[in-house]
């Protein structure tokens, strides 16, 4: 099937009834999702999987797709309104969008937003139509050895760009690493790390653990903040059309944002958070007005706001070529792909055509539908806006305990759940940070699974790793990450040590 | 704060050195058919060496980096934060005999009570409203939960 027609069945699979319901009702979701501060895309369809098991999987993954993409027109909501991002990747919109709303240009900044993240998405999705099957061909050609030189190397780059220091991230991947090996054993059968418990033989649910690290951990975190009252801009939100000026000053902060979007948001660790905060810094090199920058400067929202857009697309292009996620949201659509009976991969594309291509040809049409709701449902939205936290964060942990029952019936998820929330909470606090854990978790039985594949085909010989020259070229950006990690905590140890 | 952080580079490397003498019991295997517990011993072998560079960065500190400093929750927020989870644990524990829906209430009704500082009525009427709608939803979605001693 060449590319053509290929779009043509996607857009066969997108455009039925039912799928098309599901993706109305995911951007609705994630839009609401991303006004709604202290509730992430990832704990969202962690909370609403369960939901989806009497779903076909296409439409199950138009519905998951919908929310990621929406939460982030979403979350530029509460930043410009009320000066909290809804989400990471608005904490730049903060900066110029909530200005210009004390202004009275809230309106131009809410539609510069949505116009913004509509142009990046869709720019975004081109780039995944077309790239997704040359790079399944090349993902085809990966064995053993230059898997797990591939998934070495994007652990690293995640915790090379985590926030906080590069060692407590290491750390972190490594109690990740020891999480996803709980269970059997596939290929001896021996138990490991069950302490005689029979729940554990299964090894431990990835939703619970996600669950736990997004929903419980959120809202240990959160209890503070929602005592913090907040000043909602309530001047009427008018003219919402941005005028030719505006247009001028933004159409190019619009293409930069999708091209550092798309960018980095195939990037492990790339994500929302370093494509925004990439875009504006840009901006505000590339403009002839930086000192306006911080005071209501349209770039400083058109520029992040595409930006963010674009990279949570471009987060299914790894996903969905080469089974990789890139962040923790993304691995949130990962699990469920595997809890649908889907195993994520280079075969996705052959195997369930269907969802690959159905799933990107929704998103063309979750983009018209964000833009079409976003201007008009603003007022909604400002009204939800005003329901207390202390209201919002029992429901919040009740769909948690809810959606970690109901995934076997069995009471030990609940307690590992709250397990995990506790974990991650301390984690937090100690500077520990979570997405190197929960990615390497999510890694590790195809990453182990790869490392003894390649002991076994190369007779226990570690040169496998050093032979395939695509294997040696992710090890010398993995060599390269920890070089560049490690110097500069070096450096400021020896000018200490020299001072002395 | 600086002797917290050395606890927990202890802790870490304690943990490292645990999860690697029972990968050993595990059986390591040979090179060319690694055992169940090979690649466990080399995930402790790297946090093992990760905490002791942990535990040699943390301690020759000697004027805490104030740009890294950790904030550590006040104690009433440790107090609020124990008490929810206080009463999410005692949910999970009685959930099998209460029930979802009864079970549920009560969650709610704490922790609003707990966190919310408000009134006995507006607690039990945003219990209703919360956890009466959710259970329709879960009902119409098929979603099995627990049904306790009272069938419900």
């Amino acid at each position: 099937m060449d590319v053509w027609s290929t779009l043509g069945y996607g857009m066969g699979v997108a455009l039925t009834p039912v799928n098309l319901l599901f993706c109305f009702m995911g951007v609705l979701l994630g839009t609401l999702v991303g006004v709604l501060p202290g509730l992430g895309p990832a704990a969202a369809m962690a909370l609403l999987l369960p939901l989806t098991f009497h779903l076909p999987p296409v439409s199950a993954m138009i519905l998951l797709a919908g929310i990621y993409y929406g939460a982030m027109y979403g979350g530029s909501t509460t930043s410009i309104l009320l000066n909290i991002p809804g989400e990471a990747g608005s904490i730049m919109t903060c900066l110029d969008g909530n200005q210009m709303a004390k202004q009275g240009r809230a309106g131009v900044a809410l539609g510069i937003s949505a116009f913004g993240s509509f142009i990046g998405g869709t720019i975004t999705t081109i780039i995944l139509t077309f790239t997704a099957f040359p790079l399944s061909k090349v993902a085809l050609e990966f064995g053993p050895a230059e898997y797990f030189a591939l998934m070495c190397t994007g652990i690293a780059l995640l915790c090379f760009l985590s926030q906080g220091s590069f060692l407590k991230s290491l750390i972190s991947m490594c109690g990740g690493l020891f999480v996803g090996t709980v269970g059997m054993d596939i290929f001896t059968g021996l138990p490991r790390y069950t302490f005689g418990i029979p729940s554990l033989y299964d090894g431990i649910n990835l939703v619970v653990v996600l669950m736990g690290m997004f929903g419980v951990t959120e809202i240990l975190t959160n209890l503070d903040a929602a005592k913090v009252k907040q000043t909602i801009i309530t001047k009427k939100v008018d003219h919402l059309l941005p005028d030719r000026v505006d247009w001028q000053r933004s159409i190019k902060p619009i293409l930069r944002g999708a091209a550092l979007g798309s960018f980095f948001g195939m990037l492990p660790g790339g994500g929302t958070i370093l494509s925004t905060f990439s875009s504006y810094a840009v901006e505000k090199k590339l403009s002839k007005n930086p000192e306006s920058f911080g005071k209501g400067a349209i770039e400083g929202v058109a520029g992040p706001e595409t930006a963010n857009n674009s990279s949570s697309t471009a987060g299914f292009i790894p996903l969905l070529t080469l089974g990789i996620p890139t962040n923790p949201t993304v691995a949130m659509l990962m699990a469920a792909l595997m809890v649908l009976g889907v195993q994520p991969g280079p075969l996705l594309i052959k195997s369930h055509p269907d969802i690959f291509w159905g799933v990107i040809m929704s998103m063309y049409i979750g983009n018209v539908m964000l833009m079409v709701l976003n201007l008009p449902l603003i007022g909604l939205w400002v009204q939800i806006l005003k329901i207390p936290y202390l209201i919002l964060f029992p429901i919040i942990l009740l769909l948690c305990v809810i959606g970690a029952y109901s995934l076997n019936n069995n009471i030990i998820d609940v307690y590992l759940m709250i397990f995990f929330g506790v974990l991650g909470y301390a984690m937090q606090k100690e500077g520990f940070a979570l997405a190197p854990f929960m990615l390497a978790m999510i890694l590790e039985p195809i990453l182990e699974m790869a490392f003894r594949q390649a002991l076994a085909i190369s007779g226990g010989h570690f040169r496998i790793f050093v032979l395939s020259p695509l294997a040696v070229s992710l090890l010398v950006v993995l060599v390269a990450v920890v070089i560049i990690s490690t110097i500069s905590p070096l450096m400021k140890l020896l000018r200490n040590a020299l001072r002395e | 704060m600086k002797r917290r952080e050395v606890l927990v580079s202890i802790l870490c490397l304690c943990m490292g050195i645990i999860s690697s003498y029972l990968a050993y019991g595990m059986g390591l295997g040979e090179l060319k058919r690694p055992g169940a517990g090979f690649f466990p011993i080399l995930i402790g072998g790297l946090l093992v060496f990760l905490s002791l560079l942990y535990v040699f960065d943390q301690s020759s500190k000697k004027i805490r980096d104030e740009s890294t400093s950790l904030s550590w929750p006040s104690r009433q927020s440790l107090k609020l934060v124990s008490l929810v989870l206080l009463i999410l644990i005692a949910y999970t524990f009685s959930l099998n005999y209460l029930g979802f829906i009864l079970g549920s209430f009560c969650l709610v009704l704490f922790l609003i009570k707990a966190v919310g500082a408000r009134g006995w009525f507006y607690a039990i009427i945003a219990s209703l409203l919360i956890v009466v709608p959710l259970a329709i939803v879960l009902w119409l979605f098929k979603v099995e939960l627990p049904k306790g001693v009272l069938g419900f």
